[in-house]
């Protein structure tokens, strides 16, 4: 059975969720989104949120529809304003006949409203009956969305029960107050325009980007992770430490983020699979570490969750300025990988990628996200639970003197852990011998950097195989869009309306930034456009320097917040035939 | 079970003629033989400065890391397999300068890791610049007119921060030393060895005869190790007396008991399986 899904304005519907940080707004969105992707929906959720913990303003983006959705129109089929100041900053971004849910106490000037639906609970009184903390208005506000999009009330509660599981008279609560939301509108079930069909249920998953790194860290094997808190890569430190003992890995938050990288790199030496997670202002500090990864050929896997800087920019937003930084941090020369994923599966599967090729290798691999792909909500279909996972060292050595730099054809030297018998391992920054003594004798040093570069062409092909450059939509579209990261989304919804609209269209995804996929040259024949959410355009140098190709119109966007559908979908219709 | 000659490596001494790092190396080599360790089971991580060339002479397995990062490499590789006796070495520039935020983060972790600063009280590598713990008033490349601030105390700085074993050799009395790296290795806990170490070349102050005008040894006085205040007093003396010996050792647990799962066995040594489908369930 094919589910449908009818917004005001197109097969989807968007709903915002405003209110003060403290209020609820992050969890009903995640809530509503769970529902909606157990229904056999797909959501896609972006919280746009201060760096505050009480007060400001929170806002969640929930869009849903039945095919897979991504990014954002500010066009909002319905908004559920936990606070006055919700209603006005995006009053104006509502469609037309679109829904206010509201509590009645707000003094709401319904003059103002015209052509919008109004939905006055009284969420207080509600609340207050029940015996509930004001914070659960959120869920009263929950149970009248879903009434009003015709949607399951017994697939919420569920989700609801789930949520707050092991804690009886919260659930009970929590329940009542969506039944009540529920009643509060049942009325206007049949009046409001939009329909999302919730009948059926499905096994997909809901999780944000960061949760797909830390299950990617558990899948590829991962059993040391350190790292410093940052937003917005925080939460794998969070959730890994929550799962530590489940897992059987070490979670260590230390001192600093050069101690993170330091701690992960002797685990790593030693054995272990080690990774930390960061944003700009700590992968900075990490950058003399990233250098004596390569130096010392200790595998390390390094999320970079980039926000907008320079320096502390804008702390709970998103940006994509890290893209040169992070394929040419460190000093000297080395080789490296830097993945960046798009959505929550590639999230999963490029962590999983990116220890496997850390491991194979022996290098360090960044995995180059941002606050949009990492904090985002979004339904995945299914992910892999049994990805190839590689562990390469040995514990046992009987070939003579163990020398862990040994020149090889491939660069790659054997890697035993210490403590194994008949065999000493010596790491060394300085530059070495195969035994890893210091050196500084001219052959040797010129036959180490080359043993370390011998590893190039190699990583290459593994690259390779990860589909570096991923073509979505006809091969001889009108409209080409190139992008990387969190653009991914935006994109794709771009293509789509592109299409609708009788245009054909294509999206270009660059997945890895190092070793940079040049071949893409061949795919950029005609005008294209760049996209991308920094001031510079910085995958376009790359392009322009490997591929010797410029975009014909670039869209960026560096206010911290998503690209939208519609801002691509403009400025590629200026270049489109 | 290891031997002194086995401890060797073939790699080209450059210290100076005379620098205290010669006693220390051979301390430390003394000590390993002494507790019995083989070379396969020690892993020595070292910093940036003279003393960081210990891993190219010291025949066991080795990390040769960055400029004041001993004590956060260090302790990833104990985390990872706790089977391993870890010896960090750094001089006091790599120690309480530049690798300072680590100290005492490591020492109120009080992971099981052996921390021997080699003090010798200037930058010897980089040719005589003021070091953390110069004497206030100290002459030299960096400091023409006398060091301004005050110096710092490594093993009150350790004893404030909940190190469990603080302890001060002098490379000068090899013997002595020797007993105190024994100790530091069989404690359970985060050592700390502060040894005094003349450097032949750029510190014409603290040289082998300042020292062995003013060292007296703390166990030859009658003091009490398990009295904190006792040690903090001690760590405070310094000029015409200065104590050798443990100033303060107690048994607390270690880092690695508050992780339920290290109980099982060094964190290498453990299969990681993991039911990935299991783990999904919670996002559906």
């Amino acid at each position: 059975m094919t589910k449908s899904c009818r917004g005001l304005i197109d097969d989807t519907i968007t709903i915002g969720i405003g209110g003060e940080a403290g209020q609820g707004v992050t969890r009903s969105g995640s809530l509503l989104g769970r529902a909606f992707t157990r229904s056999g929906l797909y959501a896609f959720g972006n919280i746009d949120y201060p760096s505050l913990i009480r007060g400001g303003h929170n806002y969640y983006t929930l869009r849903v529809a039945a095919r897979k959705v991504r990014g954002f129109n500010d066009r909002y089929d319905l908004l559920l304003a936990l606070n006055k100041e919700t209603i006005g900053l995006h009053m104006a971004e509502m469609a037309p006949k679109g829904g206010l849910v509201y509590d009645s106490s707000l003094e709401v000037d319904e003059d103002s409203m015209v052509g919008l639906q109004l939905f006055p609970i009284p969420m207080g009184e509600i609340i207050k009956t029940i015996g509930g903390p004001s914070i659960m208005q959120n869920i009263v506000g929950l149970g009248a969305i879903t009434c009003l999009l015709g949607g399951d009330l017994a697939v919420l509660e569920s989700t609801i029960a789930d949520e707050f599981r092991g804690r009886q008279r919260v659930v009970e609560m929590n329940i009542e107050a969506t039944r009540q939301g529920w009643e509060a509108v049942r009325e206007h079930e049949n009046s409001f325009e939009c329909h999302a069909d919730m009948g059926e249920r499905a096994k997909r998953l809901w999780l944000t980007g960061n949760e797909a790194v830390a299950l990617g860290c558990l899948a590829a094997g991962c059993n040391f992770f350190a790292a410093y808190p940052m937003t917005p890569a925080s939460p794998v430190l969070h959730w890994l430490a929550s799962h530590d003992e489940a897992s059987g890995m070490v979670v260590v938050q230390p001192e600093s983020e050069i101690a993170a990288v330091g701690m992960a790199l002797g685990a790593s030496y030693a054995g272990a699979k080690a990774m930390t997670a960061t944003s700009g202002g700590g992968f900075s500090l990490m950058v003399e570490s990233l250098s004596l990864a390569a130096m010392t050929e200790t595998p390390i896997v390094i999320m970079l969750a980039q926000r907008p800087g320079p320096s502390t920019g804008m702390a709970t937003y998103s940006a994509q300025g890290d893209a040169l930084f992070a394929i040419a941090a460190g000093h000297g020369e080395f080789p490296r990988v830097v993945l960046a994923p798009g959505d929550v599966e590639e999230c999963y599967s490029f962590t999983v990628e990116a220890f496997n090729l850390a491991e194979r290798f022996q290098i360090p691999v960044i995995l180059l996200t941002d606050k949009t792909v990492v904090e985002s909500h979004e339904t995945a279909e299914s992910l892999d639970p049994h990805p190839d996972s590689i562990y390469e060292r040995l514990d046992e050595w009987e070939g003579g003197e163990y020398q862990r730099y040994q020149l090889t054809e491939s660069g790659v030297s054997p890697m035993v852990v210490p403590g194994t018998k008949n065999a000493l391992v010596l790491a060394n920054s300085n530059e070495h011998t195969e035994r890893g003594f210091t050196t500084t004798d001219p052959k040797l040093v010129t036959s180490m950097a080359d043993k370390r570069f011998r590893k190039s062409p190699y990583i290459d092909e593994a690259v390779e195989k990860l589909q570096p450059v991923k073509v979505y939509g006809s091969a001889k579209a009108e409209i080409t869009l190139v992008g990387w990261g969190s653009t991914k989304g935006p994109a794709l919804e771009s293509m789509h309306q592109l299409e609708e609209k009788g245009h054909s269209a294509r999206f270009i995804q660059v997945r890895a930034l190092e070793p940079f996929p040049s071949q893409i040259g061949e795919l950029l024949e005609g005008a294209w456009v760049l996209v991308e959410t920094n001031r510079t355009g910085l995958l376009g140098r790359l392009i322009k320097l490997y591929a010797g190709k410029t975009p014909a119109k670039t869209v960026l966007k560096y206010d911290g917040r998503p690209l939208t559908p519609l801002e691509i979908e403009a400025g590629a219709l200026e270049v489109a035939p | 079970m290891t031997t002194l000659a086995e401890l060797g490596t073939p790699a080209t001494n450059t210290w100076c003629p005379g620098c205290g790092n010669f006693g220390i190396l051979l301390c430390v080599k003394q000590a390993i033989v002494e507790a019995g360790l083989a070379q396969e089971e020690v892993v020595a991580v070292t910093g940036i400065g003279c003393h960081g060339k210990l891993t190219d002479y010291l025949n066991v397995n080795g990390f040769h890391v960055i400029h004041g990062r001993v004590l956060p490499v260090a302790t990833g590789i104990k985390l990872a397999n706790h089977d391993l006796t870890v010896i960090g070495f750094a001089g006091d520039g790599d120690a309480f300068n530049i690798g300072m935020g680590h100290f005492p983060h490591a020492a109120r972790r009080n992971v099981d890791l052996v921390y021997v600063v080699h003090n010798n009280m200037i930058y010897g590598l980089t040719t005589g610049q003021v070091s953390p713990t110069s004497a206030q008033g100290m002459v030299t490349k960096t400091s023409p007119r006398g060091e301004w601030s005050r110096s710092i105390n490594p093993l009150a700085q350790a004893l404030v921060s909940g190190a469990t074993f603080v302890a001060r050799g002098f490379a000068g009395e090899p013997r002595h030393l020797r007993s105190l790296l024994v100790q530091a290795i069989k404690h359970r806990g985060f050592a700390l060895v502060d040894v005094l170490q003349p450097c032949v070349s750029f510190n014409r102050v603290n040289t082998y005869d300042y020292f062995r005008e003013r060292c007296y040894k703390l166990g030859e006085e009658g003091h009490d190790p398990g009295d904190w205040n006792k040690a903090l007093a001690k760590a405070m003396e310094w000029g015409q007396r200065i104590p050798l010996g443990v100033f303060f050792k107690e048994e607390k647990p270690l880092f690695r008991e508050g992780i339920p799962h290290l109980k099982r066995g060094p964190l290498v040594k453990q299969k990681v399986e993991r039911a990935m489908e299991d783990v999904f369930q919670e996002f559906t």
